[in-house]
């Protein structure tokens, strides 16, 4: 069984055109949710008529319990803005591990609607804060609190009553750190303690807006319908924060794309499809029509992608249906078909759509996400010089033929910003700063080690002790050796970076769909959209609420 | 006096170290060290801030006639663990060579005059406070001496330590210009939709 080989699957025009799939870890909380029968409930609703207070919403299982604690605020118009600047929210979260006390909301009544200005304990898992979409919470509160049901292509076209600005977790402003979350049975897997509190946080803000629409209508107000609510994700707003996570965890994408190419490797080997598998999948690719019709992007970069997409997935419904899985190994033809047919965005959607038969047989593969960073830390100082140019060669050759001394080659820089201290990109011919770069210049840093290297014998560590500025280089490049999906092989300070491919592929492993970048360096998204409420987990089908409904 | 989380130390010491002009990969080692021996009950903090306090002999800060930099002793043990009892003389903060040596996975000891630290299988241990500078002995043992493991609980640091490990990341950071703020990281006001 043969994986996509890193040459071509690291590139970042590739990992910017991911899309979510079964191990994507919205749908691996879902399911484990339901298959370690997690109850969740509202033991606390203390919100006023002007929808200010606080509510807790209560997950148990599996012998655990977690706390959603969250808070709504009055926030004037003038102060609701999804910078990381901001300052105020409509609302603030924090997930808590345990049992809550009245001192527990106390404190994080005090600290949680501060954000990054406040201080958690590491009692706390996640951090966040979510701001309204005006248009349409005015729209379904008004709806609602007069008898009356929203406008269902309003909802189809934001997808979301909120948004998050942030989802902080790991270790930030005082919360847990990750290694706490080891061995747990839900939450042991990256950002699945981050994906419980958003799906959370969306059964809270539904409350809140029938709350809000009963206030105002009083006898009159009604429900929400269930279908429609059910259309309503959570948003989020990404921007350059979030992009350098992937090049400083290399280990971390190693396991999520492995994760990912092996599912996909297992597909591929298959002698046949069944005939569940074959209506599995064309309804699938039938949802995925409808959810491409709701995908409304206005970037120029992201409108080519979305019409590429169209136009593919109608070419693989020709395909299927002039007989592709009558074929030997049907879903091995399919892939060979799609790099010669569709687009890189259509590859990747079909990376994802060939998975979604399979659970049997690629769910598992969920449990291997995570890393042990430290494991693979210390550099290995007896490896000789001719095995690290070995190295170099056989997997860092992509960066040698760039020239980082012309403009276009080291045009960005990575900087942390003193007023947030958050990343941010630098044009470095334009602006100050670039003496303070972050080592995102992964590139560079190793095309210089191959020059310094030259033909060197000896040891790597005799090599370190005449040049430490190597170390950080060295390190990637040994980690390559096991770690063969742990690099993004493009040039991320080059002047055609797109920042927001860096962010699409982390999101896309989040489970992420409606990818709407806004600029090179942000990106809205909607989660969660489609997926049950708590009282709808069990009553609904396994893990199937990732692309919408065929009947709506 | 204040709790930081493991994540915490780890990266403000990373960025403490590249601030005191350490290179990244060795200022990562130096995040990692610190984080390393904070969880397993050490004082990596305190120590890493010790060493950015007092000058220090290494490539780094080219100076010849001061104690041997700690982060420069601790990055090559670590590239060459040594098989038998290595002196070395006059170390600035040379408890954080103990760190490559917990990730290593073995049982080392290492002696200084009026104290001691290990690691093994059971934990991390140290006899006595942690010098500012020493003359070291470290060598690996048959059997660890029973220490504290690791833990991933936020733990209480120094606050002047703490103090001087944040301004020196602080000379890591960009202040904002016109035209950072120009370039835009994220969502602007105008999209509040």
């Amino acid at each position: 069984m043969s994986l996509r080989a890193p040459s071509d699957v690291m590139r970042l025009a590739r990992l910017g055109a991911g899309h979510q799939t079964r191990l994507s870890f919205m749908r691996v909380v879902l399911r484990g949710l339901k298959r370690g029968g997690w109850q969740v409930d509202c033991p606390e609703w203390s919100i006023d008529a002007h929808g200010v207070g606080h509510a807790v919403y209560r997950a148990r299982g599996q012998g655990e319990e977690v706390n959603l604690v969250a808070f709504a605020h009055d926030l004037p118009a003038d102060q609701r803005s999804d910078r990381v600047i901001a300052q105020a929210w409509d609302a603030t979260f924090a997930l808590v591990d345990g049992p809550l006390t009245d001192a527990d909301i106390a404190r994080l009544r005090a600290n949680v609607p501060l954000q990054e200005a406040g201080r958690v304990s590491d009692r706390e898992l996640v951090l966040s804060r979510a701001n309204r979409s005006v248009r349409l919470w005015d729209h379904v509160v008004g709806c609602l609190s007069e008898g009356q049901q929203p406008d269902a292509a309003l909802i189809d076209e934001v997808g979301y009553l909120m948004r998050t600005t942030a989802v902080y977790g790991s270790g930030k402003f005082g919360a847990a750190d990750h290694a706490a979350l080891k061995g747990r049975p839900l939450l042991d897997g990256p950002f699945r303690a981050e994906m419980l509190a958003v799906w959370l946080i969306r059964t809270f803000v539904m409350d809140l807006v029938e709350h809000a629409a009963a206030r105002k209508g009083g006898g009159n107000a009604v429900k929400l319908d269930p279908d429609l609510r059910r259309r309503c994700g959570i948003g989020n707003s990404t921007g350059l924060g979030m992009a350098p996570f992937l090049a400083n965890h290399p280990d971390l994408l190693n396991a999520w794309i492995t994760a990912r190419e092996t599912a996909l490797a297992r597909v591929r080997a298959l002698p046949l499809a069944t005939n569940a598998s074959r209506a599995h999948f064309q309804s699938a690719v039938t949802r995925t029509e409808k959810l491409l019709a709701r995908w409304t992007t206005q970037h120029p970069y992201q409108v080519s992608k979305v019409t590429e997409l169209r136009t593919d997935i109608a070419r693989l419904s020709d395909h299927i249906a002039t007989g592709a899985f009558d074929q030997p190994r049907p879903w091995e033809g399919l892939m060979i078909w799609a790099e010669d047919v569709l687009s890189v965005e259509g590859q990747e959607l079909l990376v994802s759509l060939m998975l979604e038969p399979h659970g049997d047989l690629v769910d598992d593969l969920a449990e291997d996400m995570g890393a042990d960073e430290l494991a693979r830390f210390r550099i290995d100082g007896a490896m000789s010089t001719q095995a690290l140019r070995a190295l170099i060669k056989a997997n860092f050759d992509w960066c040698l033929p760039t020239d980082f001394d012309a403009a276009e080659g080291c045009a960005r820089f990575w900087y942390v910003s003193e007023a947030k201290l958050e990343p941010r990109l630098g044009e470095r011919h334009l602006e100050d700063g670039a003496e303070c770069e972050q080592p995102l210049d992964i590139a560079r840093a190793v095309k210089a080690l191959a020059h310094d290297l030259g033909e060197s014998n000896g040891s790597v560590a005799t090599f370190l002790l005449a040049h430490p500025q190597h170390r950080f280089a060295v390190r990637r490049v040994q980690l390559s050796q096991s770690a063969p999906y742990g690099e993004i092989r493009d040039n991320l300070i080059g002047a055609d970076l797109m920042p927001v491919d860096m962010l699409r592929c982390k999101l896309a492993f989040f489970g992420a769909t409606r990818f709407d970048p806004r600029s090179d360096r942000w990106v809205r998204i909607t989660m969660f959209q489609d997926a049950p409420f708590p009282d709808e987990l069990y009553a609904s089908a396994d893990d199937d609420w990732s692309l919408p409904p065929e009947v709506a | 006096m204040t709790t930081r989380t493991l994540s915490e130390i780890a990266a403000t010491c990373t960025k403490a170290a590249r601030g005191a002009g350490c290179p990244w990969g060795i200022a990562q080692e130096a995040g990692t060290a610190a984080r390393l021996l904070e969880a397993h009950g050490l004082p990596g903090t305190t120590t890493l801030a010790h060493l950015f306090s007092a000058p220090r002999s290494c490539a780094c800060t080219g100076q010849a006639d001061a104690a041997a930099c700690g982060l420069a002793q601790m990055v090559a043990l670590s590239d060459a663990p040594p098989d038998q009892a290595l002196r070395i003389d006059t170390v600035a903060a040379p408890l954080l060579m103990l760190a490559p040596l917990i990730l290593e996975g073995g049982s080392w000891r290492m002696d200084w005059e009026g104290g001691a630290a290990g690691c093994g299988p059971d934990g991390a241990w140290i006899m006595g406070e942690a010098p500012k500078v020493a003359s070291v002995t470290i060598k690996r043992q048959q059997d660890g001496q029973k220490g504290t493991g690791s833990s991933w609980h936020s733990r209480p640091v120094l606050p002047e330590a703490w103090a001087a490990l944040q301004s020196l990341a602080a000379r890591t950071y960009v202040p904002e210009t016109d035209a950072s703020r120009a370039s835009g990281a994220g969502p602007d006001d105008s999209n509040s939709d």
